[in-house]
């Protein structure tokens, strides 16, 4: 267990590490070892590696972490392995923040906030949708979540409508696809807010372990489920609202990484949650490589997941039946 | 006394009484059973207990603790239970289930410690279950499942079980093994138990104190040798019954042909 935790950080460090030879701007390998270790080199270089890369680097393996720490949480406080982050609204809200914003001219900083809050706003509607008698009944809030989800959906699709076709929808429909290009360093406060995240996550973790059983029986162990189950749900919401703000929304990874972690560790939340972290930065990692090398544009991130996850995801679902 | 319920009153709604002035109480070692009709009250009454479900009207008290002073961990080392149905999404490990047994005495911020992780393995002993121990707990059958939850009630630690329908979904065998098991655990360590059964036999062999609970009120309460005749049992379910003494062993049946001419 602690072996194989420590063979999958190490390739998240090489990986990463390798990851900012990766790049459309033609820097040969050797003067990126240069640009690292401090030698004279062109600024042009330093800023490529320093405020373009590695951001996005860091971005991607965060990302790719908090959804799929957020996506155990979620599995574990739902009783239920298909379980995603976006379940209570959260990538909705986000859209539908981010399409007013464009509607309304405004500059990506005011759009990322608007995701931001109204991502939170479609969580908490649909959590005070589901809240009886100070209590929150799970099968409330999948039915509050699927009313929220579709309500705001909706939302999303008379903004396409009202959006102008030259410059609006194109920006609408790529942000939902999602991508790392846009981040920079003015971002750090997501980062830093989706790190701490992902740490209150892994100290709770053997918790999510009870938080998955019967209510009752989870209180008769001792736990106030209530309470917990509301600070999963912040903290959760916290961390995919953060990264859907800045990067749009990805799929699959909140869903599959746990579900690889479970295959490999089994499903003792103690272990789960460190592998989820691990493992689902580096699938954020390698996608995002992808993503920006394979051709001269960039592939929204958003498709490669699926592309990629949905096929992963068979093999290993067959390859468990067998 | 270990457990002492007074004048307790629990109903959903405020107009409809589900339990109506229970009151009983409960000493250490002693085996306590509720019987009684389907919807007569039974597990709501051991989910007030439990603080699972909170009483209009009356108190608890666990020794001389009011339940309402304990908070949920401290609750939880007075009191185990098991529940009636259970069943896991996850295929949790027969160590992990029970390990969960271990949480009023682990911080929201840890996970088990070695002496958790060894004192669930006794458990786990105990109810023999050692070589199952890693075995994911969904592929386990219905009575290996309940040993386990017994397991994890031990490993939990705490004086008084609280046990509802323990047999339900057991073959016949099985039914006698569990009940045997937990008997002598509770004999053995000093603990104390209230469980809710269906079968009358079951309740005569295996409990010291028997109430018969019947539309939310206690009609009859006492220890098993005075509570358990004829009279009572057809009070309690309404239909014809006859106690038969085979060889010392008081045998409760129903009446046949009484059932079928309605």
């Amino acid at each position: 267990m602690r072996m194989s935790i420590i063979i999958l950080l190490f390739i998240l460090i090489l990986a990463a590490f390798l990851s900012l030879f990766l790049g459309t701007f033609p820097i040969s390998p050797v003067e990126i070892i240069y640009t690292i270790i401090g030698k004279n080199v062109p600024d042009t270089y330093r800023t490529v590696i320093y405020d373009i890369r590695l951001p996005r680097v860091l971005f991607a393996v965060a990302v790719g972490s908090g959804l799929s720490v957020a996506g155990a949480s979620y599995q574990s406080i739902f009783k239920n392995p298909l379980v995603s982050p976006y379940i209570l609204g959260v990538s909705s809200g986000a859209a539908f923040g981010a399409a007013l914003a464009i509607l309304l001219h405004q500059n990506v900083y005011v759009m990322q906030t608007f995701a931001f809050f109204f991502g939170i706003l479609a969580t908490l509607l649909a959590y005070f949708l589901a809240k009886e008698k100070g209590r929150v009944p799970v099968l409330s809030l999948v039915i509050a979540g699927v009313i929220v989800n579709s309500f705001f959906q909706a939302l999303v699709g008379m903004a396409k409508y009202f959006a102008d076709t030259q410059n609006q929808l194109p920006s609408i429909v790529f942000w939902i696809m999602g991508s790392f290009s846009g981040v920079d360093w003015d971002n750090v406060s997501v980062l830093i807010v989706i790190l701490v995240g992902i740490g209150v996550m892994y100290a709770i973790r053997w918790y999510l372990n009870i938080m998955s059983m019967d209510d009752e029986e989870a209180k008769s162990l001792g736990v106030d489920v209530d309470k917990f189950r509301k600070v999963i749900i912040v903290v959760s919401t916290l961390i995919t609202a953060s990264a859907v703000s800045v990067v749009g929304i990805i799929g699959w990874v909140g869903l599959i990484i746990p579900h690889v972690s479970r295959l490999i560790v089994g499903p003792d939340n103690v272990k789960v949650i460190p592998v989820s972290i691990l493992l689902g930065g580096l699938f954020l990692l390698i996608a995002d490589d992808l993503a920006r090398t394979i051709t001269t544009g960039e592939i929204p991130i958003g498709i490669l997941t699926s592309l990629v996850g949905a096929p992963f995801f068979a093999y290993l679902y067959h390859l468990q039946r067998r | 006394m270990k457990l002492k319920v007074k004048n307790l009153y629990f109903g959903y709604k405020k107009s409809f009484k589900v339990l109506k002035d229970i009151t009983f109480s409960l000493k250490q070692g002693e085996i306590f059973t509720l019987l009684g009709p389907n919807g007569s009250g039974k597990s709501t009454l051991l989910k007030c207990i439990n603080k699972l479900l909170k009483p209009q009207k009356g108190v608890v008290f666990i020794g001389d603790k009011n339940i309402n002073e304990l908070n949920e961990k401290e609750l939880a080392r007075e009191v185990s239970y098991l529940p009636q149905e259970h069943n896991s999404s996850f295929p949790y490990t027969v160590l992990d289930i029970v390990l969960m047994g271990r949480a009023p005495y682990i911080g929201l911020l840890s996970s088990p410690s070695k002496k958790d992780v060894m004192m669930a393995k006794k458990a786990i002993e105990t109810v023999g279950m050692t070589d199952l121990i890693n075995k994911p707990y969904t592929e386990l059958s219905g009575g290996q499942k309940k040993l386990v939850l017994i397991a994890r009630a031990l490993a939990q630690d705490a004086e008084i079980l609280l046990l509802d329908e323990p047999t339900n979904h057991l073959d016949f065998k099985n039914q006698y093994v569990i009940l045997s098991r937990i008997k002598k655990l509770i004999k053995n360590r000093g603990l104390s138990a209230i469980m809710t059964l269906h079968d009358s036999n079951l309740a005569m062999i295996f409990s010291d104190k028997v109430a018969m609970l019947k539309n939310g009120k206690i009609i009859a309460y006492g220890p098993v040798e005075e509570v358990m005749n004829e009279r009572n049992l057809k009070e309690l379910y309404e239909m014809e019954i006859e106690i038969f003494n085979i060889e010392n062993r008081m045998i409760v049946l129903p009446k046949l042909n009484t059932l079928t001419e309605r």
